[in-house]
């Protein structure tokens, strides 16, 4: 049987806004696939090895801990350089911040990984609220939340989502989250990928494409229901 | 002369509200503080000024200090109902003044919303400040745990003397940046307590200084427990106040060697009561009172709303969305009653505070804990009822004792079908109205 490893980065660090959901969901899913999945929970001071994982996530957190997660990762920039070329990386909320050029706040310029186009600005006022986004990628939209006090500046990257309501990139941008190779980063925060099973079922279906493990389509009727609810709740508002 | 009139106004108004039966503790200080925000600058406050905040426990600590306060013949006056935002506290405030703008007491005791402080108490200045805890709470109005500490200590100059809980060490940042007096208080090793946490939204896990991982000797739930930073001086250590032998069967437990009693069967009440000693303490309450009124006049509080129906007894609790902690002990306190249980999970919105529904707290909270074998059924009801459904299917929960309910008015009935002798509810306000009036109904018709 084939195994897929996974590494949650940054996991007591990183971890705002219960998106450990996502990394029970990507297993869950790829357990369905009958693949093999292991999780490692990694964060400062170990040693992260980035050629003994397929897919990596990270997710959002607090000022200080997104400055002792940057700085513990810029030990890793290499590495993340070349991982990003070839392997999965799902990236949700202010951790999509990490990978940019520079952090521009209202006293400070903190320079960011330096891996990604795109520089980041504080908001005055935080973005809050529900998410309705369009994906080039499948046919299904996208549900989500945002609770957020930066957007992207100067973004030369290619964008992951559109948004339909809500906010993009910037407040009323319609592009938001970015897209590169496998590289998939968006703000919205939380157990997305629980409540978007189209969407996670096309991540799992490129998962087992680049591992040449035949993919099956496979959903749970509770996660589908709960999706086809939260859509209708924001085309009500 | 404005201060006069918005003193007069707010008291015309409060009558006027209890005239005709309106809540009179928010709307005239709404309208009040609408006239001149800066109204409570201009006040003449009594000798003590004591505010209560933090994520959760304001309210029960704040009433044992009152109870403890009066009993030591002190002129309190203090927020009774709970509403504990700029506007309630406002109202509270300028109906206890004369009309140059004196406060006619003692003491003013104020339960205070953690984002509302600072615009309460802007010039102004506490004498004391009881922080109970700061934890993940309603993010999308206060974003995270950090920026709720930046709320509370946005207008702290150094002249309040903090009352805070050691144990957590999100409120202990203070004894690092507070540049005042900072007086602690922590909870002992349980039988509860654990060694190792599994849990992975842990808040807080570095230290403030030097941004090490802390290390536990133990947790008692969340990121609350006994750590200390391997690298440098910062640490749950030593306690100014350390309450021990806690036994929540019998509801007891000893602070500073002394025994006491608390009001309910559950760990957080322990925090209430310590907390209040700890403040009473600080000012020079004696211990006559203090056992008085924590000891031996102790005022039970109920967990919730019991009923026995058809054999079956059925605990109300508030289902408190989007703190997971607060949660989390709900969840813990049903799993540890004896008995056979059915619970019924739901809400149909997230907040009563606000329109937004972020589900991400559903992740945050332990769900794991209700994969017990004393747990035989669980009903989920309300809007995001799949959500929750598809939650407890994560949490490992045999998919055959999840029961999904389309209607509320089925819901009793249905639960009193079910083959277990205790029922718990863990729903929204709207729903555990509805639910009380399906007892009712029932009780009516037996009779």
């Amino acid at each position: 049987m084939k195994e897929i490893r996974i590494a949650h980065l940054y996991y007591d660090l990183m971890n705002l806004y219960g998106e450990n959901g996502n990394v029970l969901c990507l297993k869950k899913y790829l357990e369905n696939q009958n693949i093999d999945v292991t999780i490692d929970y990694l964060t400062k001071d170990d040693k992260i090895d980035f050629t003994n994982y397929d897919i990596f996530y990270i997710g959002s957190g607090n000022d200080e801990s997104f400055l002792i997660t940057l700085d513990d990762l810029k030990k890793y920039k290499k590495e993340l350089e070349t991982a990003i070329e070839n392997k999965f990386f799902i990236v949700t909320g202010n951790a999509l911040n990490l990978f940019g050029k520079t952090y521009y706040s209202k006293n400070k310029e903190i320079e960011l990984l330096n891996i990604l186009n795109y520089s980041v600005k504080e908001n005055k006022k935080r973005l809050v609220g529900e998410q309705l986004y369009k994906c080039d990628l499948i046919n299904s939209e996208i549900i989500g939340f945002e609770n957020r006090s930066t957007y992207l500046i100067d973004n030369n990257e290619n964008h992951l989502f559109e948004s339909i309501k809500g906010f993009g990139n910037r407040k009323h941008e319609k592009n938001e989250g970015i897209l590169k190779n496998h590289f998939y980063g968006t703000y919205l925060l939380g157990p997305l990928l629980v409540r978007n099973p189209y969407f996670t079922n096309y991540i799992v279906k490129k998962i087992c494409e680049m591992n040449n493990i035949k993919f099956k389509e496979v959903y749970n009727d509770l996660e589908i229901k709960a999706y086809e609810n939260y859509k209708t709740l924001i085309n009500q508002k | 002369m404005l201060r006069a009139f918005q003193i007069e106004l707010n008291k015309l108004i409060t009558w006027v509200c209890k005239l005709f039966g309106y809540n009179s503790t928010v709307f005239p200080g709404s309208i009040t503080y609408n006239i001149r925000q800066n109204i409570l600058t201009k006040i003449k406050y009594p000798k003590y000024v004591i505010g209560v905040t933090g994520s959760s426990g304001k309210g029960t600590t704040t009433d044992l200090i009152a109870t403890t306060l009066k009993k030591a013949g002190l002129n309190v006056v203090y927020n009774a109902s709970g509403s504990n935002g700029i506007r309630a506290v406002t109202t509270t405030i300028l109906n206890n003044c004369d009309i140059f703008g004196r406060m006619k007491c003692d003491c003013l005791l104020l339960e205070i919303d953690e984002r509302h402080l600072h615009l309460a108490f802007s010039k102004n200045k506490l004498t004391h400040l009881v922080i109970t805890n700061i934890t993940r709470d309603q993010p999308a109005r206060n974003g995270n745990p950090d920026l709720i500490y930046d709320y509370i200590f946005k207008t702290l100059d150094g002249s309040t003397t903090l009352v805070v809980n050691g144990d957590d060490p999100t409120v202990s940042k203070c004894k690092v940046l507070y540049p005042g007096k900072v007086i602690t208080y922590g909870l002992d090793k349980t039988k509860d307590s654990y060694k190792t946490s599994n849990y992975l939204s842990v808040d807080s896990a570095y230290c403030p200084k030097c941004h090490t991982k802390l290390k536990y000797d133990f947790y008692h739930y969340g990121h609350i427990g006994s750590y200390k930073c391997p690298n440098c001086d910062f640490a749950r250590n030593p306690l100014d106040f350390l309450a021990t032998d806690l036994d929540l069967d019998k509801k007891t437990l000893k602070i500073n060697g002394k025994p006491f009693k608390i009001n309910k069967n559950i760990l957080y009440a322990s925090y209430n009561t310590i907390g209040a000693y700890a403040l009473c303490k600080t000012i020079g309450i004696s211990d006559e009172v203090l056992n008085d009124t924590l000891n031996i006049n102790i005022k039970e509080a109920k967990r919730g709303h019991e009923y026995n129906i058809n054999g079956k007894n059925l605990t109300m609790l508030e289902s408190k969305n989007e703190n997971c902690l607060s949660y989390y002990q709900s969840i813990k306190y049903i799993v540890d009653e004896p008995g056979d249980k059915t619970v019924i999970l739901g809400f149909d919105n997230v907040s009563r505070r606000y329109k937004f529904n972020d589900l991400s707290w559903l992740y945050d909270v332990d769900f794991e804990m209700l994969n017990n074998d004393s747990v035989k059924h669980i009903m989920c009801i309300g809007r995001f009822k799949y959500d929750v459904a598809n939650r407890l299917k994560y949490a490992n929960i045999d998919e055959n004792k999840i029961i999904l309910v389309n209607d509320i008015k089925e819901i009793l009935n249905t639960a009193l079908n079910l083959d277990s002798n205790n029922i718990y509810t863990m729903v929204c306000f709207d729903m555990t109205a509805i639910i009380k009036n399906q007892i009712e109904e029932i009780k009516n018709e037996r009779n």
